[in-house]
């Protein structure tokens, strides 16, 4: 009786399940958030702005090299632009014009946030983008995405191996590998 | 001791069984069901879907402010309202909402300390039971009906209008006030202090002819006696008070102030002082008079004393007070707590032959502090009762709680047709007042100050107000029909420094330091000494003693009671008998024993003051150094309107006993105790009393230290350790106990800091307090041979106590997931999400400060979570946690330095504790930057670690404690 369930749940765990997890492209482990892609409320296009227009990135992240946050702009920073591109299609004038009305409401936007650390990860942008480390080591080629993606996995060995990488290969940067560096 | 083995982690459900941790036992249960419900399936389904976690959303604010960065604190300039001493504070407010508040090290007179009340200020912000809207007749309504309601009845009898607030010393609040009183001809202003000090005003008066409190100036004096005055912990400006104390100990080689204590309960400045002399508080003014009788005969004029009646003082104790404070003339302060004029008459006569005036008491900057007139309190009392009060606005007090006589001033607010109270919730008095007009809480609110004649100090937001709120400026302005009506504070604020005080100089700048120091030293006025020779013998007169003396007294952590909803100030023990979350009847151990009762015991109060009985019951404690025939009571207590905090979270059930009662009109009060057979369970965070002859709170004597000696060291070398490295910084900190009086500020600082949470009676009593720090307070014996047993007046010893951050860390050794490991610049690191909460840790620990989180402390109401510090990470059940040195504070300093590309100065990075101490008795820095000041005490010759002989090296070590007395002790 019993040895029957028992080879029915191995079938299923190693027969099944894991060939199943290894072949599909977009499985993880617990807590890694790679690829995370969500559908965010506006087609806000980072390609657009921060690829063709190469507007630099704290145009808009304004934050970064003073704060732990980045900081998402506020809808005044996007009308500094859109005040006078109010857009050359139609579905750009549609969206642009959500945004002005928006703004006018005083409403804000409510994004979907792509990244998100644990609670008890204390990641800081300034301290990285003080000391030279280019967005796009962390978040990809931004100027190549359209809907904005999770590049890195952002787990605590990435981390640290960037971490150890600076002490080790001669980068010049000290970075701490210490627990309490994010961990407080 | 409890065996925290009997504690079950999921109590059976009893009756009795407090509803936070019935309801968290269900939770727990729900949770564990439901985990092995769904465990399966939901593994399987987060794997398959790519662990994509709860979306979450991210809102920007609409229009960015050029002036905040999200994620950057900023701090602002304000005062503290948490008591009447109004010390400059700063306000960390960080993404719209104010986290932590500090002292502002650039207001003269706190300078940068906070005492425990204000520290906990902060949470009162979010409180809960916060009013949140005006009400008139128990029924919300608008702000203009409200109006309307107030103008109307002021309008209809502004003679009968009676404004009753606490000390009001902002010179805004005076102009408004005055307006009021012209707009309403015929209407009065009565100033009154829950615990009042109206004694010493009305002695001046009749001394010096000028109606004030003097400044007392502890930095100008080099012996200072204090005739049960509790300067250092409750008394009229402790945080100023005790950093001038400490600051006139700090180095021994460069003067010394002498502090000699006369007092009948253990009070924190007896606790501190060079010497104490335990005194009935019945024999106090006959002291006093033998102490001015002793002084004139050494200044060699005419005496108008007569002898005071002998008993319960050694007069040979006297005479040696009275010749050291003889030596120091000029330099010499008396001091005395009671509010009795006669006693407050006979210290005037001491001081003027001391030559403090002048000196060490001074009238140019005169406090402010507490402006409360007994005598107006009264009048106003017999004119209600006698119907000539028709409109009664009360603006920040709570008489109905606080006077002595709350029954009579209730019966006579029933005769007043229209009553208000500008109050910030439903307490006792605006319960019964026909309308209530919720006023800002301090960190809302526009305000002014003027705690010392010339210091003037500014309080503004650091938020928007929570709630429909307003502040009691703009009600008053609202409620006379003026001109300013409808502006705002700020601005009417503005006008009045404009006109007053600024003098040319900016508004914002002003508003940025906070504070404004325009005070003078006064030219001492001439002494009269008629009257001294009657208040001499009224003061020493002892009417026949029967039963025991009551004394109450604020405590550290209450005060007078405003504070009873705010958790923190409940959970932090009481300095001195480590008792949490009640109040208690102090009794000497012998008394104690004599009652038969022990620690725990409820007994029956009964006494009679001024013509009313009072009956309380309460439990009994053995508190070393309390006269014997003496019982003290905490005020501040016993508040049954207060929230569900000072209900212990229970409704009907009410925080301690009110002893507001027991206040006597100058004179002694003394009373009857009687067991009840009765016991209550005391919460208590320290149960062993004595340091068992080890070396732990040290102490040595300023003659020793004078002779090289600092005590004895005993050096501890070898180690089978290998030692550490540490090439860059190593971190360290240096705690002097010469400075520490033991005021748990540094608690509750750490407490808002670091987001510990707060357990509540029953789990203190289970040993299960989360404070990373704590103050341990040590009674020495004044007899070696009798280890083991409390002295009747012992030696007290604080000893500020919190993760050593060893360097040979026994804690390290023994996680088996490595979630505690030492930092490359010394510290000793916990890793909450490493943490399986085996407890190894805390078990191996020698110092015992590591905390276990054995629920998840999840506040009962949301607004409280805006409390919390965004940079510390919230703990969960089954976690370990413990002090990090603030290693955020740490890392933020760092970043700063390097964001800015300089070098770290010493100093620079103070964490929580450092920062909230009012004496700075605590010091941090980098140990390998021989430099720095923490490695130039650490090579104090009074400096030591705890338990040195266990080499595990710490990184935090003390300066032993220095008294100005014969032979060491303890």
């Amino acid at each position: 009786m019993n040895w029957r369930i028992f080879i029915i749940v191995f079938i299923l765990t190693f027969g099944i399940s894991l060939p199943a997890m290894m072949t599909l492209g977009d499985v993880h482990l617990i807590g890694n958030h790679q690829g995370y892609q969500p559908e965010q409320p506006l087609p806000f296009s980072h390609s657009l702005h921060a690829g063709q227009l190469a507007l630099n990135c704290q145009y808009c992240h304004s934050a970064a090299d003073e704060s732990r946050h980045a900081s998402v702009p506020s809808l005044s920073t996007c009308m500094n632009c859109h005040n006078l591109a109010k857009g050359n299609t139609e579905f750009a004038k549609a969206n642009i014009a959500k945004i002005a009305a928006a703004y006018e409401k005083g409403e804000p936007v409510r994004w979907q946030r792509v990244h998100n650390l644990p609670d008890f990860v204390h990641f800081n942008h300034s301290a990285h983008v003080t000391k030279g480390v280019d967005c796009q080591t962390c978040h990809g080629n931004v100027p190549e995405m359209g809907v904005m993606r999770q590049n890195a996995d952002l787990t605590m060995g990435w981390c640290v191996n960037c971490h150890r990488d600076q002490n080790t290969l001669g980068k010049g940067l000290a970075a701490p590998t210490d627990c309490d560096t994010c961990h407080h | 001791m409890n065996n925290a083995d009997n504690i079950p982690v999921q109590p059976e459900p009893t009756d009795d069984m407090p509803p936070e941790v019935a309801a968290e036992r269900e939770r727990a249960l729900i949770n564990r069901r439901r985990f092995l419900q769904i465990s399966g399936l939901a593994a399987l389904t987060a794997v398959a879907a790519g662990c994509t976690g709860k979306p979450m959303a991210v809102a920007p604010a609409v229009a960015r402010s050029p002036e905040t960065t999200p994620g950057v604190a900023y701090w602002y300039a304000s005062t503290c309202q948490a008591c009447s001493a109004a010390c400059g504070m700063l306000m960390k407010v960080r993404d719209g909402r104010p986290i932590k508040v500090e002292g502002n090290p650039q207001h003269p007179m706190s300078r940068g300390g906070l005492c425990v009340k204000g520290q906990a200020s902060v949470l009162g912000l979010y409180d809960p039971d916060r009013l949140k809207a005006p009400q008139l007749n128990g029924a919300p309504l608008t702000w203009a009906d409200l109006d309307k309601a107030v103008a109307k009845a002021v309008r209809a009898a502004p003679d009968k209008v009676r404004i009753l607030s606490c000390t009001q010393n902002g010179i805004t609040a005076r102009n408004i006030v005055n307006e009021f009183l012209q707009l309403a001809p015929g209407a009065r202003h009565v100033s009154y202090d829950a615990v009042s000090q109206s004694a010493i005003a009305q002695a001046h008066r009749l001394s010096h002819g000028n109606a004030a409190v003097p400044r007392y100036r502890l930095d100008k004096a080099a012996v200072v006696a204090s005739f049960g005055a509790d300067f250092l912990g409750t008394w009229i400006s402790p945080v100023e008070f005790a950093r001038q104390w400490a600051d006139a100990r700090r180095d021994p080689a460069h003067g010394f102030l002498k502090h000699v204590q006369i007092e009948a309960a253990m009070s924190l400045s007896g606790a501190n002082a060079d010497q104490r002399i335990r005194l009935p508080e019945s024999a106090q003014g006959a002291a006093l008079v033998l102490l001015a009788k002793n002084l004139a005969a050494r200044a060699g004029i005419n005496d108008p004393f007569a002898e005071p009646p002998a008993g319960g003082f050694d007069p040979a104790d006297i005479a040696k007070l009275a010749d050291e404070l003889w030596a120091a003339r000029g330099k010499a302060l008396v001091l005395c707590g009671a509010n009795d004029l006669n006693r407050q008459l006979v210290t005037n006569f001491i001081n003027h032959v001391l030559g403090g005036y002048g000196a060490t008491l001074d009238f140019g900057a005169a406090s402010q502090q507490k402006l409360g007139d007994d005598r107006e309190l009264a009048t106003l009392v017999d004119d209600m009762e006698a119907g000539k009060v028709s409109t009664l606005i009360l603006w920040g007090v709570n008489p109905a709680y606080d006077m002595p006589d709350a029954a009579r001033f209730v019966a006579g607010l029933k005769k007043v047709a229209f009553s208000v109270a500008i109050s910030d919730r439903l307490d006792e008095t605006a319960s019964l007042c026909s309308a209530v007009a919720p006023d800002h809480q301090a960190l809302e609110s526009w305000a002014d100050f003027q705690p010392q004649l010339g210091l003037h100090s500014l309080s503004q937001p650091g938020i928007r107000p929570l709630y429909r709120t307003r502040g009691a400026l703009e009600s008053l302005l609202a409620w006379c029909g003026s001109p300013r009506a409808g502006k705002h504070a700020r601005d009417v604020i503005r006008e009045v420094w404009e006109k007053q005080v600024l003098n040319g100089r900016k508004w914002n700048d002003v508003l940025e330091q906070g504070v404004l120091d325009l005070r003078a030293e006064g030219v001492p006025s001439k002494f009269d000494a008629a009257g001294v020779r009657d208040a001499g013998a009224k003061a020493a007169a002892r009417a026949e003693a029967t039963g025991f003396e009551v004394i109450t007294c604020e405590s550290v952590q209450q005060g007078d009671g405003r504070h009873a909803n705010n958790a923190w100030l409940q959970e932090v023990p009481d300095p001195l008998s480590k008792i949490s979350w009640d109040n208690y009847a102090a009794l000497s151990p012998a008394a104690l024993a004599k009652l038969g009762a022990k620690n725990g015991d409820l007994i029956a109060l009964q006494a009679e003051v001024a013509g009313r009985k009072v009956a309380l019951e309460l439990a009994a404690v053995g508190q070393p150094g309390m006269a014997d025939n003496a019982v003290a009571i905490a005020l501040g207590y016993g508040r049954t309107h207060a929230g569900r905090m000072a209900a212990a979270n229970s409704p009907g059930a009410v925080i301690g006993v009110n002893a507001f009662a027991l206040i006597g009109a100058g004179g002694v009060v003394t009373a009857t105790l009687k067991l009840t057979g009765g016991k209550t369970p005391l919460a208590q965070t320290q149960t062993h009393d004595s340091q068992e002859g080890r070396p732990h709170a040290m102490e040595t004597t300023l003659a020793a230290l004078h002779h090289g000696g600092h005590g004895e060291h005993a050096a501890h070398e070898g180690s089978l350790w290998p030692g550490q490295k540490y090439n860059g910084r190593r971190w360290g900190m240096v705690i002097d106990l010469n400075a520490c009086i033991g005021c748990a500020g540094c608690v509750v600082g750490c407490q808002a800091e670091n987001n510990i949470p707060v357990v509540g009676k029953q789990e203190v009593g289970a040993r299960r307090e989360m404070h990373w720090m704590r103050i341990d307070r040590y009674y020495s014996d004044d007899k070696p041979a009798d280890q083991g047993a409390v002295a009747d007046n012992p030696t007290v010893n604080f000893q500020p106590m919190m993760c050593q951050h060893c360097e040979n860390a026994p804690c390290e050794t023994v996680c088996p997931v490595l979630a505690t490991t030492h930092s490359s610049e010394g510290l000793n690191q916990q890793t909450y999400n490493r943490c399986v909460g085996t407890r190894y840790c805390a078990n191996n620990c020698p110092y015992k400060v590591r905390r276990f989180n054995w629920f998840d402390y999840k506040h009962d109401d949301p607004t409280l979570n805006l409390v919390l510090n965004p940079d510390v990470t919230i703990r969960s059940r089954g976690i370990m946690e413990k002090c990090s040195m603030c290693v955020q504070r740490i890392q933020e300093g760092k970043l700063a330095a390097a964001r800015e590309g300089r070098k770290l100065s010493d100093r620079e990075i103070r964490p929580a504790c450092e920062q909230s101490c009012p004496t700075q008795a605590i010091v941090f820095g980098d140990l390998n930057d021989k430099g720095s000041e923490v490695s130039k005490l650490a090579a104090s010759g009074r400096n030591y670690v705890v338990l040195g002989e266990l080499q595990v090296k710490p990184v935090v070590s003390y300066l032993s404690k220095v008294r100005d007395r014969h032979e060491v002790q303890g």
